[in-house]
């Protein structure tokens, strides 16, 4: 509605929009379609937080006074430069780990100032989201890992696609010839529904957004977390992983989708062309490399 | 300046300004060319020429320039037709001549010339009256034609002629550099 909206404003309105949208959201788009036209747009980026404003956003979620939670909103605040994406992580994380609890014998929240400190002395950005990562159950961390190898963007049929194949034949192959640990704790358990319900817890932790425009396309909440889901593959199997990704999107693209992506394909089965033994393989991988680099040469 | 000199000008702004998309190429080329090994000129020349020639081009519109000699020597090594080779030739002038060795260009793009079987002069001073000689021959054949009708002509289409214009597009810019007083008619001389 607003998209469309804005697409109507004439070009003396003064209007207001507030914008905390991904650089991909459609709104995003139009915004900046408008700027190459006559409208006058003016963008005013939002900074990080202040400490007083992490005060507020923390006395307010927990319903509490500011000199309440100042001590808390210190650390938050330390760790994560007022970064409001990561000030919700860390809140997030505090409560996962049971360092923020609600006391129901008083009605209140409650935390241990050192507790906390304790633990986020130790913790960064990154180590705060992959302990978040590992957290999740190991169907989603399997599906967040497929979905980190894809990009920051990226199709969730083709996530569906991976996922399907990895738990089958070709995953139980590479785990009998200990090429890779198996993706899934419990093969039989990762049907299609509980994708889904990966998706969907995926999507209720702030880790990836859904496209608005379009409901096969996914982005991650910011790529700091695409790059913690990316590490939580050990690093002696991610060339080995990143190949088999892009034999099985090989295998399951149609041909007019295996060339718009054909790029993150070549990409990602280089990622283990030195396994190629076989020299026919070997040949066809040299020339979808061709095809690439022809075709990025010509854009 | 002469025009051929300012569309070579262009030509090259507008690769740079695509440096960014060449690194890329030059990736996949590196790849492709890594898969295939040395071996590969056996296993599938059309691929393997293709790979070096542009991979080559892709190297040294990206300022790898180690790799870029090693895929041009490749492909220069090999038995195969000038035509074959012309890419990677177009790419090794170039290269000279991006290196300031405007006399090296003229060397090379000559020899691509002679090995296109196209008639070229020798890289040396020549005297005025040969240059007016050749003058009069070509305003002779161009005779009274405008600019537009030249414009108009129909397209080369002998792959060879093509490559030797290309080549004489080099040769022409590199001679510029080397002598800043040479005049139109120098042209001429290359038939």
């Amino acid at each position: 509605m607003l998209v469309s909206s804005l697409a109507y404003i004439p070009p003396d309105t003064h209007s207001c929009v507030f914008r905390l949208i991904h650089r991909t959201h459609p709104l995003a788009l139009q915004i900046r379609e408008k700027e190459q036209t006559d409208i006058d747009l003016m963008s005013i980026e939002i900074g990080n937080l202040t400490l007083e404003n992490v005060t507020s956003l923390i006395a307010e979620a927990l319903d509490m006074d500011d000199d309440t939670v100042k001590n808390l909103a210190t650390i938050v605040h330390k760790k994560t430069s007022g970064n409001a994406f990561f000030v919700l992580m860390f809140l997030r994380s505090l409560h996962d780990e049971e360092l923020l609890t609600y006391n129901f014998g008083i009605m209140k929240w409650t935390w241990d100032d050192d507790t906390v400190n304790a633990m986020l002395a130790t913790e960064n950005v990154a180590t705060v989201l992959i302990n978040k990562l590992k957290r999740l159950n190991t169907r989603t961390q399997n599906v967040v890992k497929v979905a980190s190898c894809l990009g920051a963007k990226f199709s969730l049929s083709a996530v569906a696609a991976i996922t399907d194949n990895l738990r089958t034949s070709e995953l139980r192959r590479l785990s009998s010839i200990e090429q890779m640990p198996p993706l899934t704790e419990d093969e039989d358990d990762n049907t299609t529904s509980n994708l889904g319900s990966s998706l969907h817890e995926l999507q209720g932790e702030g880790l990836w957004e859904v496209e608005s425009g379009d409901a096969d396309i996914c982005h991650f909440g910011h790529d700091k977390i695409q790059t913690a889901a990316f590490e939580l593959i050990p690093l002696s199997k991610r060339d080995t992983f990143r190949g088999k990704i892009g034999n099985i999107l090989l295998e399951k693209l149609d041909p007019d989708k295996l060339e718009s992506s054909l790029f993150e394909v070549v990409s990602l089965r280089n990622c283990s062309m030195g396994n190629i033994t076989d020299e026919d393989e070997r040949t066809e991988l040299a020339k979808m490399n061709l095809r690439a680099g022809m075709k990025v040469s010509n854009s | 300046m002469y025009s051929s000199d300012n569309r070579l000008i262009s030509y090259h702004k507008l690769k740079a300004s695509k440096n960014a998309a060449f690194d890329s190429a030059a990736v996949y080329f590196k790849a492709g060319y890594k898969l295939l090994g040395p071996s590969g000129w056996g296993i599938d020349q059309q691929t393997m020429l293709t790979l070096c020639s542009q991979g080559a081009n892709a190297c040294f519109l990206s300022g790898d320039l180690d790799t870029m000699n090693k895929l041009l020597a490749e492909v220069l090594s090999q038995d195969i037709s000038i035509q074959d080779k012309f890419v990677a030739y177009e790419v090794n002038c170039l290269a000279i001549y991006a290196a300031g060795d405007f006399m090296g260009a003229i060397d090379t793009a000559i020899d691509v010339r002679r090995q296109l079987g196209l008639s070229t002069f020798k890289n040396k001073p020549v005297n005025t009256l040969i240059i007016i000689k050749e003058f009069i021959k070509t305003k002779r054949t161009v005779g009274s034609r405008t600019a537009e009708e030249i414009a108009n002509l129909p397209d080369l289409t002998d792959e060879r002629v093509v490559m030797g214009q290309r080549m004489l597009e080099l040769l022409f810019t590199s001679s510029i550099d080397v002598s800043k007083n040479l005049k139109l008619e120098d042209l001429c001389l290359v038939k």
